[in-house]
């Protein structure tokens, strides 16, 4: 037989084959009827959470971070040693604050059981309040989760706080009798987790120059996101920014006040050298 | 001195360059002065006529670099004070302050409050114009009748006293009694 013979015969087994192998309706099978019983058990299961512990306030830290420590007890029934993770996540309200905070290495307490540190973090832009939950679940390590388990409700405790962001230190420059200053500007933001107004206050302008007169504080004028005003108020002063707001979710943005003084067409008395105050911003909780 | 050979010179020393600049980038100071008072509201709670009541708070220094400076004060009350009323706060720590409001006998009964300042200093900076940060908070309570009359530390318990010494006589009495009957 050609080498041509020997192609023809396979290619017509092959054709044979495949033609065997497709399915007909002659070919169809009835599904198997019947029942099967007896039982089996599962290679692995999912963690659950026992319990959770913790205080039920937390204190703002101003400027800073708190956190609310708990204690999750987790079991597995495939043995403390597979227990793997707890991951917490903050909520206010509906609202979910931060990143989850994920723990490993917990501590065996019993065959299947261990408990797990968790810290949460409370920044201080919070809002102060009673609305806080944390959303706990489990892992093991088969990557299996457990339900959620919700802790709470805490309640994160009032601060107040201001900082001063730039603009700490001003300078006015050379100015003469009647002269108006250019706009010198502080920035500033709320420090802490409830709403507060700023107030400024200075006293007089004094010179370096021992018998030289001073200048009334309440040439130097103040405008934030109200009426402006002169410094030369009774502290805590007058009113520059009716509301220095929270972050909430997100570090708070700077606010700017703007100041200017206006030296007036005549002093008193003699009035030389380098002249010099302090304005007080005062963060005003209610 | 081939261009490679000036190419292996300059690449170490331009690493070194991009170091330092991102080191001085890093440690550049923040200048963010800073004071937080928790909590927020100082609430003494119900105080009777010459009575008195205290509570702890704590002034921080949200600044990560200089120390603060600070005084406390109340505004026009003198039923209020601070201890300690001035003093220094370390970056990034607190100092914890106790507020006592003391009730003088003829005070009347009724809601009190005042506004509680926390003032710093401009520490060593210097210029024109000092900008510091202050903090003012309410400071409330309520008086309601009269303090009760404190225990004298001194007194000594005369009834029981008293009645001691009558059992002790009559028992001497029933003793001499009976040793006088034999």
């Amino acid at each position: 037989m050609t080498i041509k013979g020997y192609a023809a015969a396979i290619a017509v087994v092959s054709i044979a084959l495949a033609m065997l192998a497709m399915p007909t309706a002659a070919t169809v099978v009835a599904p198997p009827t019947g029942s099967v019983s007896g039982t089996f058990k599962a290679d692995v299961t999912a963690p659950s959470i026992v319990s959770v512990t913790g205080p039920s306030t937390v204190q703002c830290i101003p400027g800073g971070v708190n956190s609310l420590p708990l204690t999750v007890t987790i079991q597995d029934v495939n043995g403390a040693g597979a227990l793997d993770h707890v991951s917490a996540q903050l909520y206010s309200g509906s609202t979910a604050l931060g990143s989850p905070v994920n723990v490993t290495g917990g501590t065996a307490v019993g065959a299947n059981q261990a408990t797990f540190a968790v810290n949460v973090p409370f920044e201080y832009y919070y809002a102060a309040g009673a609305g806080y939950t944390v959303v706990l679940t489990a892992g093991n390590t088969a990557k299996m989760n457990s339900s959620p388990s919700t802790f709470g409700p805490v309640t994160y405790l009032a601060a107040v706080g201001i900082t001063i962001d730039s603009g700490a230190s001003l300078n006015f420059g050379t100015l003469a009798l009647g002269g108006t200053s250019a706009s010198q500007n502080v920035t500033l933001h709320n420090a802490a987790n409830t709403v507060i107004q700023v107030d400024g206050n200075a006293p007089d302008w004094q010179s370096s120059v021992s018998n030289a007169t001073s200048v009334p504080a309440s040439t130097l004028v103040g405008t934030g996101d109200g009426a402006p005003q002169n410094m030369g108020q009774t502290a805590p002063g007058g009113t520059l920014i009716n509301t220095l707001t929270i972050g909430g979710t997100a570090p708070p943005a700077s606010v700017p006040i703007g100041f200017v003084e206006t030296i007036p067409s005549s002093l008193s008395g003699p009035y030389t050298g380098t002249y010099t105050t302090t304005i007080t911003l005062t963060g005003v909780g209610s | 001195m081939s261009k490679r050979e000036i190419g292996g010179l300059l690449k170490p020393l331009l690493l070194l360059l991009l170091t330092a600049a991102v080191a001085l980038a890093v440690t550049a100071p923040v200048n963010a002065l800073g004071v937080g008072v928790t909590p927020a509201v100082v609430s003494l709670g119900t105080i009777g006529r010459g009575g008195s009541a205290t509570q702890e708070i704590r002034i921080y220094n949200t600044d990560h670099n200089s120390s603060l400076s600070y005084t406390v004060a109340a505004v026009n009350a003198n039923a209020i004070t601070v201890n300690p009323s001035s003093g220094s706060i370390n970056p990034d720590t607190n100092i914890t302050v106790t507020v006592r409001a003391d009730v003088s006998t003829n005070a009347k009964d009724g809601n009190y409050s005042t506004l509680l300042v926390v003032n710093s200093t401009g520490g060593s900076r210097t210029g024109q114009v000092i900008v510091v940060p202050a903090i003012a908070l309410p400071v409330k309570y309520t008086v309601n009748g009269t303090a009760p009359a404190q225990d004298p530390v001194n007194t000594i318990p005369t009834v029981p006293l008293i009645g001691a010494g009558i059992i002790i006589v009559l028992i001497a009495a029933v003793y001499v009694g009976i040793r006088r009957l034999r």
